[in-house]
């Protein structure tokens, strides 16, 4: 009996066959040595980084003792630790007050720069500003104007509304540490927007004028739709940033009132800093990161439910 | 020439990463820092003013070079607020500075921990300093560090609003001061503050517990640092105190000067009653330059059983790590010299710790004749080789208390869990 020609365990289906060369092997290699520096700076400073906190996460680091391994410990301890679970819930609290917000203002203020107005430059740097100041600068300038007799406050009294612990009062600081993120971050969300915006086809909306569509109607059935692509940008951009924003808590709070903003990176940077507790600071960070990870797969999977639907 | 395709690309930077991977967590280990060229590195957290720079750059660095004359000087100024994320970095990275200017109740906590290097027998003669300001020195009757200067936590009061308000003896206990502040309080026909009676903002919340605890007789913790006493029921009672202006309606949390600008509240007759560190009546007098600044201020310390001065401050130490620990301690005995000590700490608003010194007629901080007389009622905070780990825990405990988020007895008592779990760390 002869052996078949293929072993059928050898065999490749189509779909997995090997595509077949277009480039030659010096092009490949030029690609190679073009992505070489990219790669190198994303391993050396972006992968090592992980990869060393993934490790250290697991041991017992101090600082002034080597690390020794210790297993699951840190996340054990960070899992029944009321603070980093207050943390996580707070941050959590923060990123949903923040990011719908910011991206609804900016749609709304790039649809609006979107319409030819007259000073339209002027508009664009002035919305755009905020992000591009120093975090640390733009929190010590509302720090001022939150304080017990600020701006804020005394705008307030001028038409008879009492004065408000902003940065004090245990249930309204964190809603004034999210009013500066929305502030700031509306900027960046704006310019995505109005990029978006200014490339979207002129003919839908003639189209939908012929067909007697108002501007609410073109708004919900076209510029929305149409813009999906970047509304999914901004909504992982604005949520990962959410989850990593610090500077605002680390000048204006110090995560304070009694603990109310308390974000997770200001509380890994406490494990880290203050406690001299690397290890336990690590196993913190790769929470963060996976939660990260998951709330991006969600979005990229919801949204990308959405697009298949339309 | 090796064929470059992506799979030996590939299998190249992930071995590279395994290397590198193993290099930086072997950095982790212990390490020594540089020096090894003859220079000194020195992490301070004060001179950073254009006056302490040249104090340090010049007189100090002038005297340290009389011996090591081929020695630099690197120097790190910083601020108190990134101090520890400075050390915990250069420990792990092996590139902490020689020479380290640290805060009273630090020692423990890291000589601990083998960070801080025991004095030599030549630093070892300590009979010119206080006795209350060398102790936080200490650790285990070894001498880890000198003192630099010393800031005490004085109560500054608008002696015009005492005399508006008809009160004419100073507050002798917890329930006199918070009459005086509650009197003192003048209010807006809409309810917010014309006066607030106190600033409670003006001085670290933690460290006014811990005046408050010691007046009323109280302890942080046991001799050897190991055993939490604060939950009794003179912690209890302080804790009460501190918190019991907001509940007069005497202040709130939101009665606070800007960051920068010393006894602004007070100053600026926005508050009455002022509990400050020293420094800030040193700097205002000094930027004041014998002005009217501060002739209606008076001073006086918090009283309970007995009163009680907290004192906080700048020692001097030298990492055990140091290559050039001859050099470091050299450095160490210039800045810590008694001339050297007088020219850091005035501009800076600081006391220097000396005992004779004290007296000297060149200080020009007002409060420094209270100072100098109240040494016996001092009190420092740390004592427990966890103390970096508790000492943040305090304020968001109190903090809790004064807005009503936790009663006295539960903040107490979580307070007293975490401090243990820290301890037990050790």
């Amino acid at each position: 009996m002869s052996a078949p020609d293929t072993a059928p365990s050898r065999q490749r289906s189509p779909l997995r066959a090997r595509r077949p060369r277009s480039l030659s092997r010096g092009q490949r290699r030029a690609g190679v040595l073009f992505a070489l520096p990219g790669t190198l700076h994303i391993g050396l400073w972006i992968g090592l980084p992980v990869l060393a906190a993934v490790v250290l996460s697991f041991t017992d680091y101090n600082v002034f003792k080597s690390p020794e391994f210790i297993g699951m410990g840190n996340y054990q301890e960070i899992f029944s630790d009321g603070e980093f679970l207050r943390s996580l819930r707070t941050t959590l609290f923060y990123a949903v007050g923040t990011v719908p917000v910011t991206m609804a203002l900016s749609l709304g203020l790039a649809v609006l720069l979107n319409q030819g107005i007259r000073g339209q430059g002027f508009f664009r740097t002035a919305i755009y500003l905020p992000q591009i100041t120093a975090t640390v600068a733009v929190a010590l300038v509302w720090s001022y104007m939150l304080q017990g007799d600020g701006l804020a406050n005394r705008m307030l009294n001028a038409i008879g509304i009492d004065s408000v612990d902003w940065l004090t009062d245990p249930s309204v600081a964190l809603f004034s540490v999210i009013l500066i993120s929305v502030w700031q971050g509306i900027g960046f969300n704006t310019l995505i927007y109005l990029a978006a915006l200014q490339g979207l086809p002129g003919d839908l909306y003639e189209a939908a004028a012929i067909d007697g569509a108002g501007a609410w109607r073109k708004f919900i059935s076209i510029t929305v739709p149409m813009l999906k692509p970047a509304t999914f940008f901004v909504l992982i951009t604005s949520t990962v940033g959410a989850f990593q924003a610090f500077d605002q808590v680390y000048v204006l709070t110090r995560g304070g009132p009694a603990y109310a903003t308390t974000l997770t990176t200001y509380e890994i940077y406490k494990s880290g800093f203050s406690d001299f507790r690397l290890g336990v600071a690590c196993a913190q960070s790769v929470v963060l990161l996976i939660a990260l990870i998951v709330l991006t797969a969600v979005n990229t999977r919801t949204m990308g439910e959405a697009r298949d639907g339309n | 020439m090796t064929n470059l395709n992506r799979r030996t690309f590939l299998r190249a930077t992930a071995a590279a990463s395994i290397s590198a991977t193993s290099l930086s967590l072997a950095a982790c280990g212990n390490s020594s820092s540089g020096g090894g060229d003859g220079s000194v590195s020195v992490l301070t957290p004060v001179f950073a003013n254009a006056a302490g720079k040249k104090v340090l750059e010049g007189r100090i660095t002038k005297d340290f070079h009389g011996k090591h004359p081929d020695a630099k000087v690197r120097i790190d100024y910083s601020t108190w607020d990134v101090l520890p994320e400075k050390i915990s970095t250069g420990l792990a990275g092996g590139t902490l500075a020689d020479v380290l200017m640290v805060g009273f109740g630090w020692v423990p906590p890291f000589a601990e921990k083998n960070a801080f290097a025991e004095l030599p027998t030549s630093l070892r003669a300590t009979s010119g300093y206080l006795d209350q300001v060398i102790a936080p020195a200490r650790y285990l009757d070894k001498i880890y560090a000198l003192p630099l200067g010393v800031d005490p936590i004085v109560v500054a009061y608008r002696k015009d609003h005492f005399e508006e308000a008809g009160i004419t003896k100073l507050p002798r206990s917890f329930e006199e001061l918070r009459a005086a502040a509650k009197e003192l309080t003048r209010r807006k026909s809409g309810g917010g503050f014309k006066r607030a009676g106190i600033d409670i903002t003006a001085a670290n919340l933690r460290q006014q517990w811990i005046t408050a605890l010691d007046a009323c007789g109280g302890r942080m913790f046991d001799a050897e640092g190991t055993k939490v006493l604060f939950d009794s029921d003179k912690g209890a009672q302080a804790l009460d105190f501190v918190s019991g202006f907001v509940k007069d309606g005497s202040t709130s949390l939101a009665v606070r000067g800007s960051q920068g600008l010393p006894l602004e509240t007070l100053r600026n007759g926005i508050c009455s009653i002022y509990p400050t560190a020293a420094s800030a009546i040193g700097q205002t007098a000094v930027l004041a330059e014998g002005g009217k600044e501060l002739e209606n201020i008076g001073y006086f310390l918090i009283e309970e059983s007995k009163p009680s001065m907290f004192v906080g401050g700048t020692l001097v130490t030298v990492n055990k790590r140091a290559r050039n620990q001859e050099a470091a301690f050299d450095l160490l005995r210039a800045v810590t010299a008694k001339k050297a000590s007088l020219a850091a700490t005035d501009p800076n608003g600081y006391l220097p710790p000396f005992g004779d010194i004290a007296a000297d007629k060149t200080i020009r901080n007002p409060a420094a004749p209270l100072i100098r007389d109240s040494f016996r009622y001092s009190v420092s905070e740390g004592g427990s080789p966890a103390w970096m780990e508790i000492r943040e825990m305090i304020n968001p405990a109190i903090e809790a208390v004064i807005t009503g988020k936790q009663t006295t007895e539960k903040a107490l008592a979580s307070l007293r869990q975490q401090a243990e779990v820290a301890i037990g760390r050790i």
